[in-house]
C-alpha cells in the first residue's frame, strides 16, 4: 500500500468533513479533495509528506474554489465531463447548515484552524504543519476563533 | 511558555457542534470516474488511475493559454521584436497540467496578506483577558491614582492605523504635547524593536496617566496589583500565546506590543521594567475595537514616579 493510499484511507473522511466545514459546500469539498489527491498522485516521490501535502493542497484548492464561487465570475466545476459528484447527494440538516453558516463568518485563517482542530482532529502542532506556520500562531488563531464563535453563538 | 497539553485550545461545546459533521457520509472519491483522462497518476501508487478530476474549467484555462500562445507567436513572427514572449510561450503550452495548488496558493497568499493587514488593524493579537486562562476579576484601582486622561487632537484625521498606514515607511515626526502631568517623567521608556512606522502627524492620540495596575508581557508573565490594596503584586497566571503585551493604567488597558503579526506590522513598546504599582503615563492611539495601543510613531510609555516596588 502506498503512502498516498494510506493517507486516503486514514484521512479521507476527516479531510472531506473538514473541507465541508471550511467551505460550507460539499461540492467544493469533494472537488478540492479529489483534486488534491489527483495532484499528489501525479507528483509521486516529489512529495515527501503526502498527508500534510494533501491537507494543505485541499484547503488551498478549496480556497480558490470558494473565491471563484464568491466572485460569481465562473461557475463552479461541474460534472461536465461525465463524472458524478457524489457530494451533490449530501443532505445537510438545518442546524448543521446554521453552524456552517456561522463558521463562514470567521476569517479564512480562523476558520481553517478551527476546522482543522475540531473537524480534522488535528493538534495545534499538526495544524501548524499543514498551514506552514507555528503552533503558537495556531493557538492564537484558535483562541480568537473560540471567542468569536462563542460570542456569535450566545448572541 | 508552552503548555504541555492542548486543553487550552479545546472547547467542548464547539467540539459537540462539529460532531454533527459525522452525520455526513463522504463520497468515495475513488469512484469518481471522469470521461477525460486522469491527470498524471503516479504509476507507483495503488490509487493510480482511480482518481479522476472533474475540471472543465481547467480545460478551458488551458485552451485560453494555448490561444494566447498562438497569438503571442503570431505577434512575434510579424513584429520580430518580442523574443521574450516567444521564449515563454512554448513552456506554457508544453505544460501538461495547470497546477491549481500553486495558482491557488498565490490567491491564498494574497488573501492571507490582506487578512493579516486586516487583523493587524482589527485586533491581531489575542485579548489576553478573553482567553481561557484569564482571570475574570481584573483589578482596577482608579481611585488611587492621580489620573489624567486627555485626548490630543494633532491633526484632522482619526486614529486610523490600518494596514495602509502600516505600509508607509517614512512618516514625519509630529510635535506632540507631553503627557499632562506635573510630575517628572522618568525616562523608563524602552522601545525595543519598533520596526514599523505607524500613524504619524494626523493621528489622534490619547494620554493616559495614573497607577499601573496590571502588566502583561509576552504572554508569559502577568502581574497585577491585588485588589485588597495591600500593595502586593501577585502573579495572576501565565498564558501561552503570542497575543502581545499590555498594561493597565488607571483602569485603561493599553496594548504595548502587537503580538503575533507579520513582521512588518510588528511593534513593541513595552517597557520590561514597568511593574504594577508604578505610576506611568502613556501616549496612545485609539484603534477602535482594538482599544488603545502604542502603535504610532509618537506613542510612548514612561513612568511618572515609582510608587511601589515588588522588593519594597
Amino acid at each position: 500500500m502506498t503512502d498516498v493510499e494510506t493517507v486516503y484511507r486514514r484521512d479521507h473522511e476527516r479531510l472531506w468533513r473538514s473541507l465541508v466545514a471550511y467551505a460550507g459546500d460539499p461540492e467544493i469539498a469533494t472537488e478540492a479533495e479529489a483534486e488534491a489527491f489527483t495532484q499528489v498522485l501525479a507528483r509521486g516521490a516529489e512529495v515527501t509528506d503526502p498527508a500534510a501535502w494533501v491537507w494543505r493542497a485541499a484547503f488551498r484548492i478549496a480556497n480558490g474554489l470558494l473565491a471563484v464561487k464568491r466572485s460569481g465570475a465562473t461557475p463552479l466545476p461541474t460534472s461536465g465531463d461525465g463524472a458524478t459528484l457524489p457530494a451533490s447527494e449530501v443532505v445537510i440538516d438545518h442546524s448543521l447548515a446554521e453552524f456552517l453558516d456561522l463558521l463562514q463568518t470567521l476569517s479564512n485563517q480562523q476558520r481553517m484552524v478551527v476546522v482543522l482542530r475540531y473537524a480534522g482532529g488535528l493538534k495545534p502542532v499538526e495544524i501548524a504543519d499543514v498551514l506552514d506556520t507555528t503552533a503558537g500562531a495556531v493557538r492564537v488563531q484558535l483562541h480568537r476563533a473560540h471567542d468569536q464563535l462563542r460570542e456569535r453563538i450566545d448572541a | 511558555m508552552i503548555l504541555d497539553d492542548d486543553s487550552d485550545v479545546h472547547d467542548p461545546d464547539l467540539a459537540a457542534r462539529f460532531s454533527a459533521l459525522d452525520s455526513l457520509t463522504p463520497p468515495d472519491l475513488t469512484a469518481i470516474v471522469a470521461a477525460s483522462a486522469p491527470v498524471g497518476p503516479h504509476p507507483a501508487s495503488g490509487l493510480a488511475g482511480r482518481f479522476r478530476t472533474s475540471r472543465p474549467w481547467l480545460i478551458g484555462g488551458m485552451a485560453a493559454v494555448a490561444l494566447l500562445v498562438v497569438a503571442g507567436v503570431a505577434a512575434v513572427v510579424v513584429n520580430q521584436t518580442n523574443d521574450q514572449t516567444v521564449a515563454a510561450a512554448p513552456e506554457g503550452a508544453a505544460s501538461p497540467t495547470v497546477d491549481p495548488v500553486e495558482s491557488d496558493a498565490d490567491e491564498t497568499d494574497e488573501a492571507d496578506r490582506a487578512e493579516s493587514a486586516e487583523s493587524a488593524a482589527a485586533g491581531t493579537s489575542i485579548e489576553p483577558d478573553e482567553t481561557d486562562d484569564a482571570a475574570p476579576g481584573t483589578v482596577s484601582l482608579p481611585e488611587q491614582s492621580a489620573t489624567t486622561t486627555t485626548t490630543e487632537q494633532a491633526g484632522n484625521a482619526g486614529a486610523d492605523s490600518s494596514g495602509t498606514d502600516a505600509e508607509e515607511t517614512t512618516v514625519p515626526t509630529p510635535s506632540l504635547p507631553p503627557p499632562e502631568s506635573t510630575t517628572t517623567i522618568d525616562p523608563l521608556e524602552t522601545t525595543t524593536s519598533f520596526r514599523q512606522i505607524f500613524p504619524g502627524p494626523d493621528v489622534e492620540t490619547v494620554t493616559v496617566a495614573g497607577l499601573v495596575t496590571e502588566v502583561f508581557h509576552d504572554c508569559v508573565s502577568w502581574l497585577r496589583l491585588r485588589d485588597d490594596d495591600s500593595g502586593e503584586i501577585t502573579p495572576a497566571g501565565a498564558l501561552m500565546c503570542d497575543g502581545g503585551s499590555w498594561v493597565v493604567i488607571d483602569g485603561v488597558r493599553i496594548r504595548t506590543s502587537s503580538g503575533f503579526v507579520p513582521l512588518d506590522l510588528f511593534y513593541d513598546k513595552h517597557p520590561a521594567e514597568l511593574l504594577p504599582g508604578m505610576s506611568a503615563a502613556a501616549i496612545a492611539v485609539d484603534e477602535g475595537a482594538l482599544g488603545l495601543t502604542l502603535r504610532c510613531n509618537d506613542c510612548s510609555i514612561a513612568t511618572i514616579k515609582p510608587s511601589h516596588s515588588p522588593d519594597g
